[in-house]
């Protein structure tokens, strides 16, 4: 079938993003699954946090990794719990690329205006809560 | 972010035009005679909406902070322009988010592996061992 060819290979094409995504995500995974954060010299400090001495909204989150891949969701919580929360979101949307690259369907919908600014404030508030050392031991890494 | 399925799928498996069938307008409310044509005034517009780019722009933050909080301020403009029927303005800020994120991305790539090769080499021997409980 001539036609259909070069939309196959379009297809194709498209399929790269997600599926690379994924091959790079789980080779990262397999890193931070076997080597530790928790121990000094594994990696370096996170140079934000190094330069100005506040915990930015990431912070935390290659030691909440660890922990969940480790099976411990408590601990994972513990050291970020925004970005544990938005695991599903991120799983979500990437199933959502990977639908749009495999039927070649244009995206339908759109969230309203309020999901976007919420959570540009939600990260706000957490920036700010985390680094209040009354809130520290709940939300700080 | 999901594509249900359903009458209202501009998708049309033939490709010869998809975006001719009409998404619902939900901005026609019982004060409104007609819907609005698309671009101007309320209303989602008709066809394809951009891409807003938020989870990258997410991602982002946790590489380098700064491009990834103007990428989400844009992200934000994409819903918002495209809820108020302003096609083109919502085109405009998913283009301005992509950029913003990809700076970002970037930005922060290069500054991780340049950070991880000065930290290997010794440059911040004093620091690396950061006490996290301290």
């Amino acid at each position: 079938m001539e036609p259909s060819r070069p939309r196959r290979s379009a297809r194709g094409r498209a399929l790269l993003g997600p599926l690379g995504m994924a091959v790079v995500t789980a080779a990262a995974a397999v890193v931070v699954a076997t080597v530790d954060p928790n121990e000094p010299g594994h990696y370096p400090t996170c140079p934000s946090l190094l330069v100005t001495g506040f915990f930015c909204p990431g912070c935390g989150t290659l030691r909440a990794a660890h922990a969940l891949l480790n099976g411990d969701l408590a601990g994972a919580l513990q050291m970020n719990v925004l970005a544990v929360l938005a695991i599903p979101v991120v799983l979500a949307s990437w199933v959502a690329w990977l639908r749009r690259a495999a039927t070649g369907r244009p995206r339908s919908w759109l969230a309203p205006w309020w999901v976007p600014a919420g959570t540009l404030a939600l990260l706000v508030v957490f920036t700010v809560a985390r680094n209040i050392p009354a809130l520290a031991p709940w939300l700080a890494p | 972010m999901s594509t249900p399925n359903g009458p209202q799928d501009p998708y049309q498996p033939s490709g010869e035009n998809p975006y001719g069938q009409q998404p619902p307008v939900y901005g026609q409310q019982p004060g409104y005679p007609a819907a609005p044509p698309p671009g101007y005034g309320y209303g989602t517009p008709q066809g394809a909406p951009p891409p807003n780019y938020l989870v990258w722009s997410i991602i982002t933050i946790l590489l380098c902070t700064i491009p990834g909080i103007v990428a989400i301020v844009f992200s934000t403009q994409v819903n918002s322009k495209w809820g108020t029927g302003d096609a083109a303005g919502a085109y405009d800020a998913s283009k301005k988010a992509k950029t913003w994120a990809l700076v970002g991305t970037i930005l922060g790539v290069v500054g991780l592996v340049a950070w991880i090769g000065l930290t290997a080499a010794g440059v911040f021997a004093s620091t690396a061992t950061y006490n996290w409980n301290s």
